[in-house]
């Protein structure tokens, strides 16, 4: 595994262990004039930007492409995996009037850091994959959905979409051939339930960011009741790459299961975090302690989340031998989901972790559902609650019954993604709540009283515990 | 900027950039409902909040009836129904942030201003916010000032310390040109590096950069890959100036 120089681009960090990265070479490319003669998808491709897309344009049909990006085997990068092209294929071909392609940069799952800097970096590179991909899917209309603090990603996307308008590679005659291909870029407004797909199309329609039932499914009906493919801004951000290079670039790296690279951001407890691009596959101890420099010194590995702050805790150091792909992740215990490696050492809190987490999940659950709207405050509750020192040993049980609760209970994947983390901390993690509870006076008043040799401050304790 | 905070208000009486924002973005929708948060969006950077008033009238520009408009203020955390200082300072609060210290920074704040999040200080300078993941865990912790105007000009200041923010706030409150550029935080001894040269990171509140230390006591120079320090001397010599002296020190 060759490693890269570091490159520094605005002050990025980015060190691509990869030696044929994709977007290695397009860092710091903001203009349509530099995209066009430095964008360059692999070494030894030929260089120029919008090429793909003409090469598209001019000689492939929409099955080709949809074939091609098929025979690539890439996975949606936004959480779930699911194949792309396959995704792309399920639009109805000849459904009458408008279909429509979302991007969903809506990146805010805590630990993620990906999406910004594609749309910050490189956008002209989402640009041309965008319209690869309504080429494949026939639709004339991409809504970019970027959340609204992103107020640097929307510029910078603005510009880029302005600049393609004015030299006719987006609008009513694209590059000459007749096809229309409009992009808006669209912006949300603080929601982080907007990055589940069917909240997302909700709130391009002006609504309130609830999801929607499914089926139908978005690629039959979605937004605006029309046939609308949802992409992960970094699977649009491959694209371009895969045309230029062909799948077989593409699936020469990685696993078989799970084809290509992928941009994992690491946060936490690490001496060098920051985010590169990384074969799937590639051990998680290499990427903690190669690229993001190990763990502080004297400190030992104690949790790891791989992908984001919705994903199960990993216990111990068996962590670093979790191979970093869907199937691999599954089966040490957690999920890909978007690649945001979160490190635990052994100065962490488990209980104060899943405090946070359980916080940011109850205040952004959108109360559409019941489960998740009430259990997710009641985890939060009950965290708190332990934290202050009022912990008991059933608070395990229950936090378990409220999980119970929850998963697979709710409407969207939101209620799922806050409980998870809480569950794999609850089972795996016991001795971090184990160790609060047994500060706890609550706690003590009990044991004391349940042992027949009441102490008068147990007593007292006990009896305010009872009238309650 | 125009005190719109009565009730009544014509869609006329928005301001004209406004209306055109809508008439430029109109084609890409098939509804004028679709519009909807993003002309609200727009009309908070004119305003600093959206009151009853500019909803009302955003409503009837869009033809989306007043209580759909009003649902969507509620839900959305972005837009904001409160007046604000002239600043909001957004700082983020999970995990990674919380980890890296920004409750230091709220109290610090709170026991500086005393106000609480939300509320506008008495200079009418800053309004605090507690923001979702802005997505910038690597620099723990994290904060936008957003300037109220036209542009709502965000600038991103991370690993911050108390005595930054402290710096960074006294140097808006008074008004300073500079206050927003770049600062030193901290220089360190780069792990991982790619070669045998003495590789270091340089923390600023904005970024952090993998350089390269050459020569030693008056002679040091801070060099990285990208001739970035070279521009660095022309457009922020202050920032210039506090790399070299830490770099002697190191």
């Amino acid at each position: 595994m060759a490693k890269g120089n570091p490159i520094l681009m605005n002050g990025i960090r980015h060190e691509c262990i990869t030696p044929v990265s994709a977007l290695d070479n397009e860092i710091g490319i903001r203009s349509l004039a530099d995209y066009e003669i430095k964008a360059r998808y692999v070494p030894d491709g030929k260089p120029g930007g919008y090429r793909a897309i003409q090469h598209v344009l001019n000689n492939m049909s929409p099955e080709q492409v949809i074939d091609e990006v098929k025979a690539s085997g890439l996975r949606g990068k936004g959480g779930a995996g699911f194949p792309t092209g396959l995704k792309w294929s399920f639009v109805p071909k000849d459904h009458p009037g408008p279909k429509y392609l979302a991007i969903n940069g809506d990146e805010g799952e805590p630990g993620t850091f990906k999406d910004r800097y594609i749309m910050e970096d490189c956008p002209h590179r989402l640009i041309e994959g965008a319209m690869i991909a309504m080429h494949a899917i026939g639709a004339e209309q991409t809504y970019c959905y970027i959340r609204g603090e992103f107020y640097d990603s929307l510029r910078l996307m603005d510009e880029a979409v302005k600049e393609c308008y004015a030299k006719g590679y987006l609008g009513d005659n694209v590059f000459g051939t007749g096809r229309r291909m409009h992009f808006q870029v669209h912006t949300g407004a603080g929601a982080y339930i907007c990055g589940e797909e069917t909240s997302m199309l909700s709130s391009i329609e002006g609504s309130r960011g609830h999801p929607k039932m499914k089926p139908p499914f978005p690629a039959i009906e979605g937004v605006f009741r029309k046939p609308t493919i949802i992409n992960n801004v970094e699977s649009i951000a491959c694209a371009p790459a895969i045309i230029d290079a062909g799948a077989g670039w593409f699936t020469a790296r990685g696993t078989e299961k799970s084809p290509g690279v992928k941009i994992v951001s690491v946060s936490g407890c690490v001496r060098n975090p920051g985010w590169w691009e990384i074969e799937y596959g590639t051990p998680i101890g290499v990427i903690v302690n190669e690229l993001a420099g190990g763990l502080l010194p004297g400190r030992k590995l104690k949790g790891l989340i791989p992908g984001g702050s919705s994903c199960p805790v990993i216990k111990g150091e068996a962590a670093f031998d979790v191979p970093f792909d869907y199937e691999g992740c599954v089966a040490g215990g957690s999920m890909l989901g978007s690649a945001a490696m979160i490190v635990l050492d052994d100065s962490i809190d488990m209980v104060g972790v899943m405090r946070n987490f359980s916080k940011f999940y109850a205040h952004e659950s959108c109360g559409k559902c019941t489960p998740c709207r009430e259990g997710t405050r009641w985890m939060l509750q009950i965290h708190q609650r332990i934290l202050d020192g009022g912990g008991t040993m059933e608070d395990l049980d229950l936090l378990i019954d409220i999980i119970n609760g929850i998963e697979a209970k709710s409407f969207c994947p939101l209620g799922d993604a806050a409980a998870w983390p809480v569950r794999s901390a609850v089972e795996r993690f016991p001795e971090d709540y184990i160790a609060w509870i047994e500060k706890s006076s609550r706690f003590n008043a009990l044991r004391t009283n349940g042992n027949g040799s009441a102490s008068p401050a147990g007593s007292e304790e006990t009896a305010g515990v009872e009238a309650n | 900027m125009p005190e719109l905070h009565a009730k009544n208000i014509e869609p006329a009486e928005l301001p004209a950039k406004l209306t055109d924002f809508v008439k430029g973005i109109a084609s890409q929708y098939p509804n004028t409902k679709a519009m909807l948060i993003p002309t609200l969006i727009e009309a908070q950077k004119y305003y600093g909040h959206v009151s009853d008033g500019v909803a009302m009238a955003i409503g009837r520009l869009l033809k989306v009836p007043y209580g759909e408009v009003e649902a969507v203020i509620d839900f959305y955390t972005m837009i904001l129904q409160k007046p604000t200082g002239e600043y909001i300072v957004g700082l983020c609060d999970t995990w990674n942030c919380e980890w890296g210290g920004a409750a230091a920074l709220k109290e610090h704040f709170i026991a500086k201003y005393g106000k609480g999040v939300g509320e506008i200080t008495d200079d009418g300078k800053f309004t605090l916010l507690m923001v979702e993941c802005l997505c910038d865990c690597h620099n723990p912790p994290s904060l936008q000032f957003l300037q109220r105007g036209e542009h709502f000009t965000p600038t991103w200041s991370n690993n911050l310390t108390v005595e930054l923010f402290d710096a960074i706030l006294d140097d808006l409150a008074a008004g300073r040109a500079d206050a927003l550029r770049e600062r030193f935080v901290r220089m360190e001894r780069k792990q991982n590096a790619p070669d045998d040269r003495n590789w270091v990171w340089l923390v600023t509140t904005r970024n952090q950069y993998p350089c390269v230390l050459e020569g030693s006591g008056d002679a040091m120079k801070v060099i990285d890959g990208f001739g970035k320090f070279g521009d660095l001397k022309n457009d922020n010599p202050a920032l210039h100036a506090e790399i070299a002296a830490a770099a002697k020190e190191l």
